[in-house]
């Protein structure tokens, strides 16, 4: 890393600008396309890697490594909102209950796939949407979604289950 | 709907998304400017208080004894009794 600082500013500024596309496009799509989400994790990835940027030895592509940045914010915030929304882990008992509270009343008219989904996804409690994200999208196995949400793996398997049939529900509506 | 049938749905999100002109560069006016703000922005007596307390809390007492001497005169050690108790 150069030393002089406005040297690193420099390089700090042609790094971000080259890759502010593609990681604003990685956190959109694992946001369900909630662009407001998407800026405010953005920028706090961008802040945090300019903080430690004397730290950034090209170990990695800068890209990775705010990539990375911004999938813990992302991370974080999916935390936060799932508790704010205090939810709970039930018993399997109670999956078809929830799969039946789900909000359904989502006017979309589009019909791409793309917008359905994410539509559908931004229709879904929190949880259900950070799951489905996290097994389908990010191709992460239950042990690993588990961690990252610091939950059992069976907790995380009911969950699962619950939100693919929230979300079967969802879509097949959104795409009368 | 099966996995690989839910895999491929949402795969299909991750697409090239373009931000709106002048977004990036706004990001990084502001982090930069916050970040030469956090830098610059403390004049010399805030730095004097920050870095040196105890030696500010001392002029500051000093100064104010001093300052309440000159209004009272001979009744500065009645008021200092009458604090003590």
């Amino acid at each position: 890393m150069p030393n002089d600082a406005s040297q690193q500013q420099e390089t700090y500024a042609r790094l971000c600008l080259e890759s502010y596309d593609s990681i604003y496009a990685f956190v959109v799509s694992r946001s369900a396309g909630d662009r407001r989400m998407a800026e405010e994790i953005v920028q706090e990835a961008f802040t945090a890697a300019w903080v430690s940027f004397d730290r950034f030895r090209n170990e990695s592509s800068f890209q990775t490594w705010v990539c990375s940045i911004a999938r813990n914010k992302l991370n974080e915030s999916y935390r936060k909102a799932i508790r704010r929304e205090a939810f709970e882990f039930p018993a399997n008992d109670a999956l078809e209950q929830l799969a039946a509270d789900v909000p359904l009343e989502t006017e979309v008219l589009a019909h791409e796939t793309q917008n359905d989904v994410q539509r559908a996804l931004q229709a879904l409690r929190t949880p259900y949407r950070y799951v489905l994200i996290l097994r389908y999208l990010d191709d992460f196995s239950i042990a690993e979604i588990a961690r990252s949400m610091q939950r059992t793996p069976k907790a995380i398997d009911g969950l699962l289950q619950r939100a693919k049939a929230a979300f079967e529900r969802v879509y097949t509506k959104t795409e009368v | 709907m099966n996995d690989t049938e839910l895999k491929k749905m949402f795969q299909q999100t991750d697409v090239p998304v373009e931000s709106a002109p002048g977004q990036k560069e706004a990001l990084l006016t502001q982090i930069l400017s916050q970040s030469n703000g956090m830098e610059h922005g403390l004049s010399a007596f805030e730095r004097f208080l920050f870095t040196r307390p105890l030696q500010t809390a001392g002029i500051a007492a000093f100064a104010m004894t001093g300052a309440l001497w000159g209004v009272l005169g001979s009744r500065f050690p009645t008021l200092i009794s009458a604090l003590i108790g």
